[in-house]
């Protein structure tokens, strides 16, 4: 149940920000946010497969690329809209994630990520040369700017900064539900036991590859609705959707904000989002930012900025405390 | 004995590379029965175990389970049909809870189903209380309830060993195939994980283990299967295994017969 609390409490506070900005209408501050509630849904989806199931998914951005495209394909050439678009481009996702899963998961450890990494290398000099479909190195421009219904707000368009964050907002909640749901559920549990010890959860009857399916899957979607998201608010995709600087970046997202945690790359993608933009230097230290960043959490939080806030766990001693209900994080 | 058996080894091998790991191991295990398996280090035991339970492929020979043959079904196939295996290295799921670690020995024959589960229905979320409720179950009939809201891998070597037990158990198995329980543990604890096992064929459950203690190997078998070089070179009660001079033979060297 505190899990649940907490993840509310979370939700409430991004949604609060959010709000406020819009309020507040500064149009800069916005496209932070808007930007990190898009890179937040990467940040869940990737900590799905490297944070509860334990497989190191270094080829991750391939689902947000394949999103990208597929909403620019099918908004350009093929005249779908949007909304149309965005649930087909997490569909084709999810269809990517299983196909590559097929072969990745048969590999465990550093193998693993040689092949996931593999897989979105691949995609980059696909997207460079295929320039039929893709429009090789120019890439596919002009995107049509995402419109919803929201619930008090009305229509909102993504042309509009606010609209834009309303929108990212939105996308972000849905992901938020999707993954309290399944890592509270017995996939989640499960997830935990085949990272924790495969050979033990296989002796009771786990299958981890069906598990593992389920996790590649749906982390995949949830790239895929990243990608259609970003692809809508930049209004165009080039073949550095699947570079290694997006990659890096949703790693580290995850990685300081505390892998296997349900609010770590929430906090991960604002921190890596807004730090270097708020500190307000030159986009040639970014990178140096982000090292000093992953050296400070691995030195004062290995287990993510999240776990700070709670010390390590107390001992109950002799009586059943309240940790007994199932807490999923 | 008139019973097919639960578990039927046929002439079972295994062969790394050149080495001959168990070489034409045949045994039989009844329903309800408690059977150990001895023999000298590198005898083929634990060998045995990962080709039962399906963590490796026999290079020869056959496994019938029930009636069935078991070729080419992977381990948590076997765990369904209720043959479950425990390590000889403690064995837990890292840093959950011990009740946690139980739960998810549960996990596997969840009755709603993963759908289900996933969407949370009202039929799902009791299924859940369920586990709970016998995973706590389970950490009583184990003796290590108190340590449910504990860390597993907080736990001292002993209870690790025995959450270990409690983890199988979660899964409701028919054989149970335990590789050195009381390892590591001093004669206390192995007193307690041989009255553990006790209890646990009192509840029907039939059971195969892997044993170096001779107290808690003789106190507990009905029957004695000793391993040597990879090859079965007794299958007896209990009694007769301690008088049987091959066993004398491979355990102490011609010293033993002197």
């Amino acid at each position: 149940m505190s899990t649940r609390r907490r993840a509310a409490a979370g939700l409430a506070i991004s949604v609060g920000i959010a709000a406020g900005l819009i309020l507040l209408g500064d149009a800069y501050l916005m496209r932070i946010a808007t930007l990190g509630a898009i890179f937040a849904i990467l940040a869940l989806g990737l900590n799905l497969t490297a944070g509860h199931l334990g497989l190191f998914d270094f080829g991750y951005v391939l689902y947000f690329g394949i999103g990208g495209y597929a909403t620019a394909l099918l908004t350009l050439r093929a005249g779908w809209a949007w909304e149309a678009a965005l649930l087909a481009s997490v569909v084709i996702s999810v269809a990517a994630g299983v196909v590559v899963g097929v072969v990745v998961l048969r590999l465990r450890g550093p193998y693993f990520v040689i092949a996931t990494f593999s897989f979105l290398t691949v995609a980059y000099y696909v997207a460079i040369n295929w320039r039929d479909v893709t429009n090789g190195s120019l890439g596919l421009i002009g995107l049509p700017a995402p419109a919803i219904e929201l619930p008090f707000l009305g229509r909102v368009d993504g042309f509009s900064p606010s609209g834009a964050l309303a929108i990212a907002v939105t996308g972000l909640l849905v992901a938020v539900g999707v993954v309290w749901r399944v890592v509270a559920s017995g996939a989640g549990r499960a997830w935990h036991a085949i990272r924790d010890n495969e050979d033990l959860a296989s002796s009771v009857g786990l299958d981890p590859a069906r598990y593992a399916f389920l996790a590649l899957g749906i982390s995949a979607g949830l790239g895929g609705l990243g990608g259609s998201l970003y692809a809508g608010y930049v209004g165009i995709v080039t073949p550095e959707i699947f570079s290694f600087g997006h990659m890096v970046n949703v790693l580290l997202m995850v990685v300081i904000g505390g892998t296997g945690t349900f609010l770590g790359p929430l906090v991960g993608a604002f921190l890596v989002e807004s730090v270097p933009e708020l500190l307000r230097v030159a986009e040639a230290f970014r990178l140096p930012i982000f090292g000093i960043m992953l050296i400070a959490a691995i030195l004062f939080a290995p287990r993510g900025v999240v776990s700070l806030r709670r010390p390590r766990r107390t001992r109950p001693g002799r009586q059943l405390g309240s940790s007994v209900t199932g807490d999923p994080s | 004995m008139s019973d097919p058996p639960l578990l039927e080894v046929t002439d079972l091998s295994r062969r790394f590379g050149g080495l001959v790991a168990l070489s034409g191991l045949t045994f039989t295990v009844h329903d309800a029965e408690v059977v150990s398996l001895i023999g000298p280090n590198g005898a083929g035991k634990t060998t045995a175990f990962s080709l039962i339970a399906g963590f490796l492929t026999p290079t020869s020979g056959r496994v019938m389970y029930a009636g069935r043959d078991l070729a080419g079904l992977p381990p948590h196939r076997r765990a369904r049909l209720g043959l479950v295996r425990t390590f000889q290295q403690a064995a837990v799921f890292g840093e959950q809870s011990a009740l946690d670690c139980v739960v998810a020995g549960t996990m596997a024959r969840s009755e709603p189903g993963l759908l289900a589960s996933l969407i949370g229905t009202a039929r799902a979320r009791r299924a859940e209380a369920a586990h709970l409720d016998e995973a706590l179950a389970i950490l009583q009939l184990c003796g290590i309830e108190q340590r449910a809201s504990d860390p597993a891998s907080d736990l001292p070597y002993g209870d690790q060993k025995v959450l270990g037990i409690a983890i199988a158990l979660a899964s409701r198995p028919r054989l149970l195939l335990l590789d050195e329980p009381t390892a590591g543990l001093n004669a206390m604890e192995s007193e307690q994980v041989s009255l553990l096992l006790d209890r646990i064929n009192e509840q029907g459950v039939t059971v195969l283990v892997v044993e170096h203690r001779m107290e808690v190997v003789m106190g507990l078998s009905d029957r004695v299967i000793v391993l040597d070089h990879g090859v079965v070179i007794a299958d007896d009660t209990p009694d007769r295994i301690r008088a049987d001079e091959a066993v004398i033979r491979a355990y102490l060297g011609d010293f033993g017969l002197a």
